[in-house]
């Protein structure tokens, strides 16, 4: 058994230390309160090589592993704790892998060179108004339209609406939309790659529209209208009414990004916590003398320690699945792990970012201090942001217990 | 197109160093190091004269198993070539031994126009490589350079030396040691870092360049931690009316301890 990160691995997380505190951590606080990644922060990460990070030379990418992806997200997140330079960034890496495993050559040539520049996005938009985790009752449908296909319906709650139509050449989302009955349910969900804008132009049935959200400022959420937006066939992923189960394994890889950007943000948060208990004295002592303070500390780190084994077991067993394919491991042996980093990662940074705002005392409930900002940003992840917290206690549990044993 | 060799050392972060609480000695191994930040001006430097004139650079580092990882940095920012010296037996040399080290290795390449260093290392700061180098390698060295231009074969350094700032100019070969001041390094990109982990630096030993019976000249007897005593005495200014009285006894104790005038 080896703990250890590769040489590789050490010095990317140096140079990319490197490169967020230089780049990103000096304009965090301006990104949030001005809602706005600045356009050539996108640039110069592209140039470093942090979007895309799985996908293969061959369609633009670096040539690098879920292990890098998270080394990278968890020191974004630790520069930018409102996380939203994680989130575009995290959104950029686990989505795109999914696209180059089971979208046409033709969709892959076309969107993930652009990604990997950052000159494009692509996310993810299953979610609809009125739910996010039951996917089986989506109704955004596709129907055939010849050879191609025609949308219609609304997907809401969407990241990365606004960055679609803002970047140069534009981007889209992996998407699922119902190609049979809704008796059907999840069997009757086709996987697309749906652009919103391309080539620096919005297209045509495509209407998206931003909300105003409580934190992680720096990126835009939304929804978007799709009215008899034509698709040609070479945007389906996969075979038609399998999309539930690629999304499935989209969100295997999308989940572990997600808990390496809570890790990273959690990480600037014990920092901060650390900083104070330096500073601050009450009763003649410094408070991290006094056992309610000192002993919180340490349960609040070893399960933040816990949530990074979790996250880097889950980048490493999706590298042994996806890239290095080997036969040992499956898919589906991604799901345990992967539900343990999501359910802990998000819970253990907003109990993180809690107690320190407390240690802190009525400083941090001012917007002087910035801890409220990353409270809010990896709070979004708790209410459930790619994934309910509540769905992740059931994959555990079904997947330990077994499926018979654990119905709906 | 001049062919430069950059000397790069893994030098120990002092920042992440730990110390020993009761011995005060400083915890070694296993200790994080990384390429000394004057030594990363020096190879960006060389690498904005390959970009600028062509010709080759080359990075040159001496020490244990640990300088594979420098080597690894210098091939990540885009050197061309990497020579290491390493050995057991290298732990135990001192600097100038070290210098001999380079000096023997460097005149063994077919040819080099200009030697950069750091002006000093980031861990034993002995500020000794660059002009031990130039003593040895018997060509010109100026040391501590903010600005660097080459024209044809002379070299053209601005530098801080004591209280002014100078511009000197020498014929190559020859040997500049770089300050914080003469550029920003490159951060290396993921490609740069997995392309260079496909590179390999020519392993030497002390035995293949004939150096085999090295021996250290100084000999280091204890490192500790500097013992700070705090003098802790408080002014007591907590209330308005005893403030002005406190400000004047606390100037006049800094100006006592020599700390204002």
């Amino acid at each position: 058994m080896d703990y250890s990160f590769t040489k590789d691995e050490e010095l990317f997380r140096e140079t990319v230390k490197e490169f967020c505190q230089k780049n990103i951590a000096p304009i965090w606080v301006e990104i949030d309160e001005k809602k706005q990644i600045p356009m050539d922060l996108y640039k110069k990460m592209a140039e470093q090589g942090l979007f895309a990070i799985p996908v293969s030379a061959e369609y633009g990418g670096p040539g690098g592993t879920m292990v890098l992806a998270c080394i990278a997200v968890e020191e974004i997140a630790y520069a930018d704790p409102s996380v939203a330079v994680a989130v575009y960034t995290l959104l950029c890496n686990g989505w795109p892998m999914l696209l180059q495993l089971y979208g046409t050559e033709e969709a892959k040539r076309e969107i993930l060179p652009r990604v990997a520049k950052g000159e494009g996005f692509f996310g993810i938009a299953t979610t609809e108004s009125h739910t996010g985790s039951d996917l089986a009752s989506h109704r955004v449908n596709a129907t055939r339209d010849g050879k191609g296909w025609v949308l219609n319906g609304e997907k809401m709650y969407i990241s990365g609406v606004g960055e679609t139509s803002q970047l140069p050449w534009g981007g889209g989302f992996w998407m699922t939309a119902r190609t049979g009955t809704m008796e059907e349910g999840h069997r009757a969900l086709t996987a697309y790659a749906l652009l919103g804008k391309k080539d620096g132009k919005m297209l045509e049935g495509y209407e998206p529209t931003v909300l105003d959200e409580i934190g992680r400022g720096g990126l835009t959420t939304g929804g978007f209208t799709l009215k008899n937006y034509k698709m040609d066939d070479k945007y389906r992923c996969g075979d038609v009414n399998r999309g539930f189960y690629l999304s499935m394994e989209g969100f295997n890889l999308a989940r572990t990004v997600v808990a390496a950007a809570c890790i990273g943000a959690a990480r600037w948060g014990i920092d901060q916590a650390k900083e104070c208990f330096k500073q601050r004295k009450s009763f003649g002592k410094y408070i991290s003398s006094f056992q309610g303070v000192n002993f919180k500390f340490a349960e609040l780190y070893t399960k933040l320690e816990a949530a990074r084994y979790f996250v880097y077991q889950s980048a490493w067993l999706a590298d042994k699945v996806y890239l290095e394919k080997d036969l040992r491991y499956n898919p589906t042996d991604l799901n345990i792990p992967v539900a343990m980093a999501k359910l802990y990662g998000p819970e253990v940074a907003v109990d993180i970012f809690r107690e320190t705002m407390k240690w802190n005392g009525a400083y941090a409930y001012s917007k002087e201090s910035p801890l409220y900002r990353a409270l809010l940003g990896v709070f979004s992840y708790e209410i459930g942001a790619e994934g309910a917290q509540n769905i992740m206690r059931y994959i555990i549990a079904r997947d330990t217990i077994g499926v018979d044993y654990v119905r709906w | 197109m001049p062919d430069i060799v950059v000397c790069v050392k893994q030098s120990i972060d002092i920042e992440q160093l730990k110390f020993d609480p009761s011995t005060r000695a400083p915890i070694l191994v296993g200790a994080p190091r990384k390429m000394g930040e004057m030594d990363r001006r020096a190879v960006e430097e060389a690498l904005r004269i390959k970009e600028r004139m062509g010709g080759s650079v080359i990075a040159l580092t001496i020490g244990g198993a640990e300088t594979e990882d420098v080597m690894r940095r210098a091939y990540a920012m885009g050197v061309d070539e990497g020579y290491l010296v390493t050995g057991p037996e290298l732990g135990s040399l001192d600097s100038s031994t070290k210098i001999k080290v380079l000096a023997t290795v460097i005149k063994k390449l077919p040819h080099f126009d200009l030697v950069l260093c750091g002006a000093a290392s980031s861990d034993v700061f002995s500020w000794q490589v660059g002009p031990g180098l130039a003593e040895l390698l018997r060509v010109p060295v100026i040391t501590s350079a903010k600005k660097l231009d080459i024209q044809g074969d002379e070299v053209t350094v601005e530098c801080d030396l004591e209280k002014g700032t100078y511009t000197l100019k020498a014929k190559m070969p020859a040997v500049v040691t770089t300050t914080l001041d003469i550029n920003e390094p490159r951060i290396p990109s993921l490609m740069a870092v997995l392309g260079a982990s496909k590179k390999k630096a020519k392993v030497l030993t002390l035995e293949e360049i004939g150096m085999a019976q090295a021996k250290p000249l100084t000999e280091v007897s204890s490192i500790s931690m500097p013992e700070v005593k705090r003098k802790k005495v408080i002014f007591d200014g907590s209330e308005a009316e005893k403030l002005g009285e406190a400000t004047s006894r606390l100037i006049e104790a800094l100006r006592k301890e020599g700390v204002t005038e």
